[in-house]
């Protein structure tokens, strides 16, 4: 943009100057003359930031005019048509400030200062510190220069490439500025590895050069441009493909390459060449004394990096020496996608936060259980011990009937034998009764034993009938010590259930010694326990307890299985609230009813198993 | 004394139990009959009969305190020895304190058991006997006349035939034949024996 308007400016100037011989006095006006072509990544570069830095200064505006001498590609004839190009463009009136950008620029507008804009100061830039002194130039001429250090690049390269045997250059045109005086810095610096030359050929001959390159070995390109004569492609896509088809890192002395495919450059950035020359051209132009121009600077080389050849090569950030630029990062995935990373990691850690939650409570919640089943098994097993502590007694008395008959029996038997007569049949008759009540008390001990122990549940097939045997072989002995007499009134077919024997016994158990309880104070005909085992609807067994007792206070029927609630003086108050448990657990239910004559009635019913075993 | 030998009467409710302990008593020599509860011992009749109970406490029904309650309304002479599977102490005394001979815990041994049915049939037949013997004194005092039996009464009040004959109103000589007839008739020769069989058969001595 700037250019067009240069242009129609410079018409537009030009015509205003016929036809007003005073310029005017608002407008700066700057001629670069960059060497090489238009399109030269150099010239783009520094063009672009000398444009920018001169844009944005303060003070007047400056109009810049950039011309290409492109000598390269026509021989020295056209420079004296770019000669008459000029002057007719920018004699009247002359620039304020010629701008040469690179050496062939310099020569040029150096040789031709008589015919060219004799008073016009020439501001220099993209020399390096090695061309020639500043006196030599003449009058009303300063620059920038820049590092330019192909030894120094070369030993930067070493350092993050050390296991490096040996090395290639890639010359520019012979006779160019920066080839032979980075050849005499190479030499001179007395490296002891051997350094080749990668001649400027044409581009199909380089890259097969470079491909075959032995491992271990560097490239240093000093001709910045990376391009053969003749060719019709860019620089950039010549280094490209030099550089992708190089089995060796490729490191440069300039940084106008960098970006396609260079490693790295030990060089002032251009962009700062570019600026540092906006700046210098304002001082100038700003110049208290129109016969002295500021000084010639210097600006410090840097080494810079290309981010993607970094990775290629396998070199880490950390390897590069302080004060290194490295371009071409990509923005980490964190700043590309800051909002995105931050919602979506603040989602995971709630989600992680709220799957920890719940997996703790859950645990915390299971072991609760645990403890609760633990504390619960501990208590039923309690009162199991409790309620047949009240009838160790009588079951001492079961145990005592068939020891008894046993002693009577042996005794029998001895004084028999001492007597003289042995009747086998009544030793083998005495024998066999001793043995059957062995059996019987080790049942009723073992009926006590599987009540006792603390354990797990089992659950198992079990015959209600049978169960109602067993728990009355326990309490029988009580029963005849408080004298109340026993009714079975058992279902004539068995009546099978699924569940813990143990625990059902206990029930059973709980509800009996209860009854009893319940008839100490009944006369006579009321002491009678009547047991009845039925099948109910829907598709259950139930089993009721009927005592001739006091009966249950009406407005406590279900209140007399909470726990803590007791009649007994020094009861817990547990033994029907852990029933209860007992039989819920077994899909059942539990309740309490008083008899119409007297007493009441304590039943449970439980789901009946599906099919009766045969 | 009676015609037939004593018997062992076992009452208790555990089958194992009454088959043991008849077996036992047999090999000591004595008839057993085994009851499995109170009622049905009470249904057997027990005139005449010299014999012993072995009697367990706890059982269903009636037990053993309240037939011992029975029996001693009835005038059977049955010595009770108690057995129980539980050793209950105030039940023990309580048993003890209405006659029973003895009271043996289960398992018990045979000895004790036996030593205790000896001894209760020898204080049966020592009153078997005494009741024998004072139904003959009844018997023999009931054969007397009216007058007779008056001057019985006075006779064994230690008084002379002269103050009987002024307390009666009859004379001494009269006195002295009555007096004659009643030691023949009830078989004594002293007044001393007289005495004793008339305490015997129950009357006692102003």
């Amino acid at each position: 943009m700037g250019v067009a308007l240069a242009a129609s400016g410079t018409r537009a100037l030009a015509e205003a100057d016929r036809n007003d011989s005073a310029p005017s006095p608002t407008v700066r006006r700057i001629v670069v003359l960059c060497s090489d072509n238009r399109l030269h990544p150099a010239n783009v570069l520094f063009d672009a930031s000398l444009r920018a830095a001169l844009a944005s200064s303060p003070g007047r505006p400056v109009e810049c005019y950039t011309e290409f001498l492109d000598e390269r590609r026509f021989p020295v004839r056209h420079q004296e048509r770019m000669l008459a190009i000029l002057l007719d463009k920018y004699s009247e009136p002359p620039p304020d400030v010629l701008v040469a950008f690179a050496r062939p620029s310099l020569d040029f507008c150096v040789r031709h200062r008589p015919q060219l804009f004799a008073a016009v100061p020439i501001v220099f830039a993209g020399l390096g510190t090695e061309t020639p002194g500043d006196d030599s130039l003449g009058p009303l001429v300063t620059g920038v220069r820049w590092s330019f250090d192909a030894a120094a690049t070369l030993r930067l390269a070493m350092d993050l490439h050390p296991r490096t045997r040996q090395v290639f250059v890639l010359d520019g045109p012979s006779g160019t500025d920066a080839t032979s005086l980075g050849w005499s810095q190479l030499s001179q610096a007395g490296f002891q590895l051997p350094i080749h030359h990668l001649a400027d050929s044409p581009l199909p001959r380089l890259l097969q050069q470079v491909a075959g390159l032995p491992p271990n070995s560097l490239v240093i390109d000093l001709s910045g441009l990376g391009a053969s004569l003749g060719t019709e492609i860019s620089p950039q896509e010549t280094m490209q493909r030099l550089s992708e088809a190089s089995r060796a890192p490729i490191y440069a002395v300039a940084d106008p390459l960098l970006g396609h495919g260079l490693v790295g450059a030990l060089t002032t950035p251009t962009e700062a060449v570019g600026r540092a020359t906006a700046s210098l051209v304002e001082h100038v132009l700003a110049r208290p004394d129109p016969q002295r121009l500021p000084a010639v600077q210097t600006l410090a080389a840097r080494p810079l990096f290309d981010w993607r050849a970094m990775r290629r090569w396998s070199l880490r950030k950390s390897q590069l020496p302080s004060g290194s630029l490295v371009r071409f990062e990509p923005p980490s995935f964190w700043r590309q996608h800051f909002l995105l990373v931050v919602t979506s990691s603040s989602l995971f850690v709630l989600q992680s936060g709220l799957i920890i939650a719940l997996v703790l409570q859950s645990r915390r919640r299971r072991r609760a259980e645990l403890d609760a089943q633990r504390r619960r098994e501990e208590l039923t097993h309690m009162t199991r011990v409790a309620t047949m502590g009240e009838l160790t007694a009588s079951l001492a008395h079961e145990i005592n009937q068939p020891l008894a008959a046993i002693l009577s029996n042996a005794q029998a038997a001895q004084r028999l034998l001492d007597a003289g007569g042995v009747d086998a049949a009544e030793m083998k008759d005495i024998l066999a009764d001793i043995a059957s009540d062995d059996q019987r008390a080790g049942e009723v001990i073992r009926r006590m034993r599987a009540l006792l122990r603390k354990g797990e549940s089992s659950p198992s097939d079990v015959d209600v009938n049978e169960m109602v045997g067993e728990v009355v072989g326990l309490v029988r002995g009580e029963m005849i010590l408080q004298d109340v007499s026993l009714v079975l009134e058992l279902d004539s077919e068995p009546q099978l259930v699924h569940g813990d024997r143990v625990q059902l016994q206990q029930v059973l158990l709980n509800l009996m010694v209860n009854a009893l309880d319940a008839m100490k104070e009944a006369s006579g005909g009321n002491r009678r326990l009547v047991v009845r085992t039925e099948a109910a609807e829907p598709r259950s067994v139930r089993v009721s307890v009927q005592d001739g007792g006091v009966g249950v206070p009406s407005d406590r029927l279900e209140q007399v299985f909470e726990p803590f609630v007791t009649t007994k003086p020094h009861g817990m108050g547990l033994g029907l609230a852990i029933c209860r448990s007992i039989i819920q657990a077994h899909g059942g239910r539990i309740g309490s009813t008083n008899n119409a004559d007297r007493g009441a009635t304590f039943w449970f019913t439980l789901p009946a198993l599906e099919e009766a075993k045969p | 004394m009676t015609e037939s030998a004593p018997i062992v009467f076992v009452i208790d409710d555990e089958s194992s139990v009454r088959k043991s302990l008849s077996r036992l008593l047999k090999t000591a020599g004595y008839r057993v009959e085994a009851f499995a509860s109170a009622r049905e011992f009470l249904q057997r009749g027990l005139e005449d009969v010299i014999g012993c109970l072995v009697l367990d406490v706890q059982m269903p029904d009636l037990n053993g305190l309240e037939l011992q309650q029975a029996l001693a309304a009835t005038d059977t002479l049955l010595p009770i020895v108690f057995i129980t599977g539980h050793g209950d102490i105030p039940t023990s005394v309580r048993a003890m304190r209405a006659g029973a001979t003895d009271f043996l815990s289960k398992p018990f041994d045979a000895q004790d058991l036996l030593k205790a049915i000896a001894r209760g049939l020898e204080e049966a037949e020592q009153h078997a006997g005494e009741r024998a013997a004072a139904r003959e004194a009844r018997r023999r005092i009931a054969a007397l006349t009216p007058r007779e039996h008056e001057v019985l009464l006075h006779v064994i009040t230690g008084e002379l035939n002269k103050q009987i004959a002024a307390a009666l109103g009859a004379s001494e000589k009269t006195i002295k034949v009555h007096r004659g007839r009643v030691m023949h008739k009830l078989q004594v020769q002293s007044v001393a024996d007289l005495v004793r069989l008339c305490e015997k058969a129950g009357i006692r001595v102003l």
